[in-house]
């Protein structure tokens, strides 16, 4: 994507050409879906949280300098978008977070037409879902959004080097609990 | 368990992003035991197999929703008019693009302050600027042409003389420099071009004298037929005289002598 582009297009936004919008979010609505269906394993909630996120693109256009990447402000909100969401829910006791997720993926696969590499995948998505939520994120951003350690590091306010440790952590968490489930599944 | 110190170079290959000289200190380490090689393996495989985790793609609807909240949000919010500028939401209201709109009004800016300035300036003041301006245009070509006339080129001499079919009235200065390249210009073709220039300003006695004292003075039969073709064309009688002078001469050319005695005829 040209970052450049973006920043062009966020900044008519921001002048008041809200229309321009329209094009940020062709670009961008499905990898932000990606991203929170890595989260909540819901398709509405994940479709709802994209729509949040332009939302709040609109109602925090102000705050766009154009000093950075668009992607890095928008994944900021994201973020945001996503903790409001995860708290609301936690307070009004539902059950969508991360340890459930496993359950509902087990029902989106059909078993029967399943090949030894989805079952991997599917061990992989159900470790994916059984790491801390900041481990999750750090894999989710850097593998899933394919984004770079320097990005990652602006989108989450720290250096490239904690990044490194955080993905780092995350990788032998992520091998551990992949092995256990391995060894259940025999 | 890998140690930590190894994360950069940990990372860095899952990234992809190790310079040759970190894939070899990696690849010591992984020689020397230090990192084992199947651990790596698997923490890559796992990396790269993350990315093929299937998400479902987003409902159709969902551009349909977004397009919805837009307009919701333009309901509440009305768009305002880009700062200061009511032309540019009235381009807008027709779709005229953003460049070719902001050339339009430039010009009608443009178009504005040329009127208003024709309204406020009086005509006089205009006409005097104006013929202010001319003045000044024309003592810029008189420079410029006395100062190509002293060039040791012919061609640059040639250009000065041509320049004078500009001036719309030749000075006192002007016409002394075209008389003297008359009378003093090694090249026949500087020369005849000379009197060209100079027949724009017969109506200056002083030019007429300067053609007249000139006819006696030239050697080169091309300038002087052009000299008695001046002399008929404005029935100068005083230029007798100097065209009998030239009959005088010992080695006249056979045809400059037919056409000074027809032009000594014609005038008397």
């Amino acid at each position: 994507m040209d970052a450049l582009a973006d920043n062009a297009l966020m900044l008519k936004v921001k002048s008041g050409d809200v229309d321009r919008l329209g094009l940020l979010f062709d670009r961008y609505h499905r990898v932000l879906y990606s991203f929170f269906y890595q989260f909540t394993s819901s398709k509405m909630v994940s479709e709802d949280l994209v729509q949040n996120v332009f939302m709040r693109i609109l109602k925090y256009k102000h705050t766009f300098t154009g000093d950075g990447k668009f992607t890095t402000w928008m994944y900021h909100l994201a973020r945001n978008v996503y903790a409001d969401h995860y708290r609301r829910d936690s307070r009004l006791g539902f059950s969508d977070d991360f340890t459930t997720v496993e359950n509902s993926l087990h029902n989106s696969y059909n078993i029967e037409e399943q090949t030894k590499k989805d079952e991997e995948i599917q061990l992989l998505q159900k470790a994916l879902n059984q790491l801390s939520h900041d481990k999750k994120e750090v894999l989710i951003l850097s593998r899933y959004q394919d984004l770079k350690y320097k990005e990652i590091a602006e989108i989450l306010c720290c250096s490239e080097a904690a990044v490194k440790v955080k993905v780092f952590r995350a990788m032998q968490d992520l091998k551990n609990i992949y092995t256990q489930l391995e060894r259940q599944e025999i | 368990m890998m140690d930590e110190k190894y994360i950069d170079l940990v990372t860095g290959h899952l990234e992809g992003t190790l310079t040759l000289q970190q894939e070899a200190e990696l690849q010591d380490y992984l020689e020397q035991g230090h990192i084992k090689a199947t651990e790596i393996q698997e923490f890559k495989n796992l990396y790269c197999q993350l990315s093929d985790i299937p998400a479902p793609a987003p409902s159709p609807f969902m551009k349909a929703d977004f397009q919805e909240m837009l307009a919701d949000y333009k309901k509440e919010n009305p768009q305002r008019a880009p700062k200061g500028s009511f032309f540019g939401s009235w381009l807008a209201q027709w779709s005229v693009p953003q460049v070719f709109g902001q050339m339009v009004f430039g010009v009608m800016v443009l178009a504005l302050g040329v009127g208003i300035g024709f309204r406020l300036t009086p005509a006089k003041t205009y006409e005097k600027e104006l013929s202010h301006l001319t003045g000044e245009v024309q003592t810029m070509r008189e420079v410029m042409m006395l100062t190509l006339l002293k060039q040791s080129s012919a061609t640059e001499r040639l250009k000065a003389v041509n320049l004078t079919g500009d001036l719309e009235t030749a000075d006192a200065k002007v016409i002394r420099a075209l008389l003297q390249t008359l009378n003093n210009d090694p090249n026949v073709n500087v020369r005849l071009a000379t009197i060209e220039a100079l027949y724009q300003h017969a109506s200056n006695p002083a030019v007429r004298a300067g053609l007249i004292a000139a006819i006696s003075q030239q050697d080169s039969p091309l300038v002087q037929i052009a000299l008695a073709d001046i002399m008929l064309s404005l029935q100068e009688k005083k230029s007798v005289g100097e065209l009998q002078k030239l009959l005088r001469k010992k080695d006249l050319n056979q045809a400059v002598e037919a056409k000074v005695k027809q032009t000594i005829n014609v005038l008397i």
